[in-house]
């Protein structure tokens, strides 16, 4: 496991590094007159030191990562199923519009990520759409959008 | 007879039935976070914050700081009856109040952290009236190295408090510093690290970055395993303390307050320090300190006194200094800022009302808190019941929601999804969200400040260290950025001279 915090701080150094790059050809000005990158250059040059740091200090000891049991299944798939749910609900929201995509996401999460009836899941979609609906879109006034349903 | 006066203006405004209902649905909402373990304060003040621009300023203020202090009565319910601390403050609670609620004490456990939440609630509002005008005046002789050198102490105090590596946390802060830079160059005009995605022209969104930090990553870290909820049913009779009881919880309660809102103050200290400290203090002065983990009314009454007090003492630097002291003030300061308000030394002068309002609606919040929420204990716990895939699932959707509608943007929902992600990996890998956020919003301050720090010597780093205030705080900075390498140093030293 202490190989999981190398390749931690390792990503750290070429983070730091990256930046320090991209903000020099950012230009950095002078100490008269500094420029766009300077201080993005400086917390990424301090950065730069405390990963190097971190990377001699992880090959020096062994830390303890946070595991799940080995009896407990680690769901990785669930993490998948979330990420990839909220993108898919960000990117199509604007043309399906907030009833019908919130009812599809919360089938979604309430089938898949921790399995229930197709009845649960589909009652508890439909509830919280419309009391979302309801604070959101009737008592705030946000303007979320309508989609194709019109309303 | 000013400030009296001022204070009648403050109770004029707050208990105007508009701004009382706001108080009364911040409190409300702040108490349910409270209760539901993963919604801290921060991630339910940035789902609301998109909902205040269409609430005049005060309002808004009102509404966002029932919130912050609301969440620490509802932790406390849940860490006396069901062992389970729903925010980070109310952890110690735990060790007491619990056994406690064993013993068949609950009722008095939970009358104590309400009485003592409010007895440290009023008092700390004396000093909150006056201290951040007096600091607001005095901070009239900052300069720009003053707030920079200020802004780095914060940082420190911040990077010293954090759990596990002290250079992890540091490079927490780096990364927050970083992020802080994306967007337009504030001098310039110039974009930095933009790369055609017209979403970050006006930079990485806190809102976003906070949701997904504290209520995404939380989500993802229990769904991936089994999540166990269990509930242990606690019988809860008889609210008011003995005699015996207050007895022995007004010193508690009076070093609490003092602790917490002082220690509050200081940025990065947030208000989860202070009730250590206040345990620590109380074990220590008790005549039983063995006793302390078996139910001792003395280890409820000053922590809960102490984390109400210290969300109390965070307003000060907010108010008087424009300085927030962690994710919350953070965020109180951004409501302040969309509404056009300047916070700083000049937002007393300048916004009497806000602030005035907002000290009178502390007040009125803490007194709706003991009334209403002892009544409610029992539908709090009941809250608890929800099966998580519902809770997950809505809080998730809340999530949403809030990123979308700060500027109706859907690749804000995307930003929101890969500081999910990013949390989710820095709680596997043991890093501090809290130092990131802080940076991000210290960040561009800090810019503007070094940045004419410079302009005004000219180009000499000098002016940090040659003008008093800001060589003390750079002193200070560096002391505590250093005493664990000093401490740890002493402590091999003594091994050694053991082992010889």
């Amino acid at each position: 496991m202490g190989r999981i915090f190398l390749y931690c701080n390792l990503f750290w150094v070429l983070f730091s590094v990256i930046t320090c790059v991209e903000a020099y050809r950012l230009t950095l000005g002078t100490v008269h007159e500094p420029g766009p990158g300077f201080f993005p250059f400086g917390a990424g040059f301090i950065m730069l030191i405390l990963s190097l740091a971190a990377l001699l200090q992880s090959r020096a000891k062994k830390q303890k990562v946070e595991e799940t049991s080995r009896q407990e299944t680690f769901r990785w798939w669930n993490i998948l199923i979330i990420l990839t749910a909220i993108t898919a609900y960000a990117l199509s929201l604007e043309k399906i519009g907030f009833l019908i995509n919130t009812f599809l996401f919360m089938c979604l999460l309430l089938k898949v990520v921790e399995p229930q009836t197709w009845k649960t899941a589909i009652i508890g979609g439909l509830i919280t759409t419309l009391a979302a609906n309801l604070v959101f879109n009737v008592v705030f006034r946000t303007q979320i959008p309508k989609g194709i349903l019109g309303f | 007879m000013g400030v009296f006066n001022d204070l009648f203006f403050g109770f004029h405004i707050a208990l105007q039935p508009m701004n009382l209902l706001y108080c009364f649905f911040g409190v409300l909402v702040g108490t349910l976070v409270g209760v539901l373990p993963g919604v801290g304060p921060a991630a339910a003040l940035s789902l609301l914050l998109p909902i205040t621009f269409y609430v005049p300023p005060v309002s808004t203020i009102i509404l966002l700081a029932g919130i912050a202090y609301g969440a620490m009565y509802g932790g406390s319910t849940t860490s006396i009856l069901v062992n389970i601390p729903g925010e980070a403050a109310s952890v110690v609670t735990c060790l007491d109040g619990y056994q406690m609620a064993r013993k068949g004490r609950a009722g008095p456990a939970l009358g104590i952290a309400a009485f003592g939440s409010f007895i440290a609630g009023t008092i700390t509002i004396f000093f909150l009236i006056f201290l951040a005008p007096t600091l607001a005046n005095f901070a009239l002789k900052f300069g720009p190295p003053e707030y920079f050198t200020l802004m780095v102490l914060g940082l420190s105090i911040m990077v010293y408090l954090a759990r596990g590596s002290i250079v992890n946390a540091l490079i927490m802060v780096c990364f927050g510093l970083i992020l802080g830079t994306v967007g337009l160059d504030p001098m310039t005009g110039s974009p930095r690290f933009v790369y055609k995605i017209i979403t970050l022209m006006d930079g990485v969104g806190l809102i976003q970055v906070v949701i997904g930090l504290f209520g995404v990553s939380e989500v993802l870290i229990n769904v991936e395993t089994i999540f166990k909820q269990e509930i242990f049913e606690t019988k809860v009779k008889g609210l008011l303390p003995t005699r015996e009881d207050w007895r022995r919880s007004l010193g508690p309660i009076g070093r609490g307050s003092l602790i917490g809102f002082f220690l509050g103050i200081i940025p990065g200290m947030s208000v989860v320090i202070p009730t250590f400290v206040s345990y620590a203090i109380e074990k220590r002065l008790s005549k039983y300190p063995e006793k302390f983990g078996t139910g001792m009314i003395e280890g409820v009454a000053g922590p809960e006194s102490a984390n109400n007090a210290a969300s109390t003492g965070t307003l000060v630097p907010m108010l008087s200094l424009g300085i927030p002291t962690g994710a919350a003030t953070a965020l109180l300061l951004g409501a302040l800022m969309i509404h056009g308000l300047r916070p700083g030394p000049l937002l007393i002068k300048e916004s009497p009302e806000v602030f005035w309002g907002l000290v009178a609606s502390l007040y009125v919040g803490n007194a709706m808190l003991l009334v209403l929420n002892l009544p409610l204990i029992g539908l709090w716990v009941k809250i608890l019941k929800i099966p998580y895939h519902f809770l997950f699932s809505i809080i998730l959707l809340l999530c949403i929601i809030g990123s979308y509608i700060t500027n109706n943007n859907p690749y804000d929902v995307i930003i929101m999804v890969v500081f999910g992600l990013v949390g989710y990996l820095m709680k596997k890998f043991n890093y501090e969200a809290a130092p990131l956020v802080l940076a991000l919003v210290l960040g561009p301050m800090m810019e503007r400040a070094f940045q004419r720090s410079l302009l005004l010597s000219e180009g000499g780093f000098e002016i940090f260290f040659t003008r008093p205030i800001s060589a003390s705080f750079l002193i200070l900075a560096l002391l505590i950025l250093l005493s664990p390498l000093l401490l740890r140093k002493r402590r091999l030293r003594e091994d050694l001279r053991a082992g010889d």
